[in-house]
């Protein structure tokens, strides 16, 4: 399973730690039972700082995806899906919306954006 | 051409054909440690700034070929050291001109294989539980290990403290490979070469740990010179061997063929923590050892304090060694008497040396054959030191062996004899030279043969 990270992209890479270890949780490609690298290899890896690293693993952890062990590193964990709320679906359209707009000030088209969201949106359905 | 000119003429070829290739034995997009368009190096500005490194370092060889002639060789190597060191820094300020932007984007494969040393860690303990066995048998035998050969006990355990230290040397720098550098995490077939490579650079060091024990181990046992001869030939082949592979595989391979577009294999250290494009500097990176710009294999990241007490280390035990060595065999309890017999022994001794004819037949056979195999150095030095003149009981050293302060024209010789054999002959005996004609405190120039 691989994991992006551009490190001059304008977002923090914790952040992109976190999205992109989430990405492969909810797709499978990281299963239950499965470790992630120690937060100091991770971190040596990516030539980022170690608190770079505990702070995405402290946020995945928060939302249910890991166990942080002591000395074992980390480790994914099944986590249960609750069902979404009213307040949970606002956040998700406005977050959508402001990638949409970050992405529109980037120079991306709108018809570039739509194509793009039609094809996640097929990928979804057939899942 | 005497040996001391040829070995100097020998390091300042090498270096310089050494340099004159060490620029294609970087990664396509690295030019004198500066991150460049992958097609550079084959273009003209490319050909032209190797053509300018290569000229400057064959006029700066040759010209401290001439120098060495007139001037001390040291200092003309060190002038040099320093001159081929600032050519290259010359070259990374040339080559910055044409510098690009790093590619940026990193992939990780989280479930790239754990990286283990070759045999485990029991691979690169065991030559150096040896040296130290050998060490601790050699203290409690001393006779033993002494009468085959003319070399102190005090010269055993250096020698033995020496070889384990650069056995440790070389686990850290093992260790520093596994756990303090940066992890082939890209997929594919030019990340599989590139973790071979890092295995092979282990199988070298590990290699050489047991080529230092093994020597360590020929040396304190006496074995005869053919074996030595074998095991440095060995050991030449070896390395030869090594170097040659590393050489040729190139951090993979991957550094003499270009990756496919956008895609990073090896280290992504940034370009502006390069000093000159030789020392590597970052606070923030917390890599002990990064993959070098220029050649190949490691060097250490500058920025984290952990490469100072690395290098600090490293330096101090060889030193602190050096330090105490001489104060080894110079522990003599002065009020213990004589053992009957050994002063008149040394006495004989001294007189067939003199004569040309070491007096073989008071000696037992062991004593008798590292004699006979160390009596030209032996022969040297009693040539050196001159006429015999007088000879002086000192005491008894922590070995039981009496000790002598021979006095000669031109120096002064330490002797250590042990006890003679119910037979009388004399099973141990060595000597080391010592200041010329000077009173108080023994300083030993060396330690004997």
């Amino acid at each position: 399973m691989l994991l992006h990270i551009d490190t001059s992209s304008e977002t923090p890479v914790y952040r992109q730690i976190v999205d992109g270890m989430r990405v492969a949780l909810v797709n499978g490609d990281l299963a239950p039972g499965d470790s992630l690298p120690a937060v100091r290899r991770l971190a040596l890896d990516l030539g980022t700082h170690f608190n770079t690293v505990a702070q995405a693993y402290r946020e995945l952890a928060r939302e249910g995806w890991l166990d942080i062990g002591a000395r074992s590193g980390a480790r994914v964990i099944a986590r249960s899906v609750t069902p979404s709320k009213p307040k949970s679906d606002a956040s998700f359209r406005r977050r959508i919306e402001e990638i949409v707009a970050q992405m529109q000030a980037h120079g991306i088209t709108r018809s570039r954006l739509a194509r793009e969201l039609r094809l996640i949106a097929q990928t979804l359905e057939e899942t | 051409m005497d040996i001391s000119t040829q070995s100097f003429w020998i390091v300042l070829l090498s270096i310089g054909l050494s340099l004159h290739f060490l620029p294609l034995y970087s990664r396509r997009d690295l030019y004198f440690g500066v991150t460049v368009s992958p097609e550079l190096k084959d273009g003209g500005a490319g050909r032209q700034l190797l053509r300018h490194f290569r000229v400057a370092i064959w006029c700066l060889t040759l010209s401290a070929l001439a120098a060495g002639a007139v001037f001390g060789r040291a200092y003309v190597l060190f002038a040099y050291l320093a001159s081929v060191h600032a050519t290259l820094v010359i070259a990374h300020r040339d080559a910055a001109k044409h510098r690009v932007d790093p590619v940026t984007a990193i992939d990780i494969d989280l479930a790239a294989p754990i990286e283990r040393l070759p045999g485990g860690w029991l691979a690169v303990i065991l030559p150096i539980a040896s040296l130290f066995g050998i060490g601790a048998w050699a203290i409690s035998n001393p006779a033993t290990v002494v009468s085959g050969a003319v070399m102190t006990t005090g010269a055993v355990v250096t020698t033995l403290a020496m070889d384990g230290v650069s056995c440790l040397v070389l686990t850290a720098i093992a260790f520093g490979i596994l756990h303090g550098s940066r992890r082939i995490s890209a997929p594919g077939s030019g990340a599989a070469a590139e973790r071979w490579f890092r295995r092979r650079i282990l199988l070298c060091l590990i290699a050489s740990e047991y080529f230092l024990a093994t020597l360590g181990a020929v040396g304190v046992l006496h074995a005869p010179p053919v074996i030595m001869v074998l095991v440095n030939c060995a050991w030449a082949a070896a390395l030869a061997v090594c170097i040659g592979t590393l050489v040729l595989a190139g951090q993979g391979g991957t550094r003499r063929a270009s990756a496919p577009h956008g895609t990073v294999i090896g280290d992504r250290s940034p370009d502006h923590c390069w000093k000159g494009g030789l020392l590597y500097v970052n606070r923030r990176d917390h890599a002990l050892l990064v993959e070098k710009r220029m050649g190949i294999g490691y060097t250490l990241n500058f920025g984290t304090p952990w490469s100072w007490l690395l290098l600090g280390t490293l330096l101090a035990i060889p030193f602190g060694i050096h330090l105490l060595r001489p104060t080894m065999p110079t522990r003599v309890n002065a009020s213990a008497v004589a053992s009957p017999g050994t002063e008149a022994s040394l006495r004989r001794y001294i007189d067939s040396l003199e004569s040309g004819q070491p007096n073989y037949a008071e000696m037992s056979p062991s004593l008798a054959a590292a004699v006979k195999r160390q009596l030209p150095a032996i022969m040297d030095t009693i040539r050196d030191v001159g006429t015999f003149r007088s000879l002086t009981y000192e005491g008894v050293d922590q070995n039981g062996s009496d000790v002598y302060d021979a006095l000669f024209e031109h120096g002064r010789l330490e002797w250590h004899v042990a006890p003679l054999a119910g037979d009388g002959k004399v099973i141990e005996r060595h000597f080391r030279a010592l200041a010329a004609n000077t009173e108080g405190p023994h300083v030993p120039l060396r330690t004997a043969f």
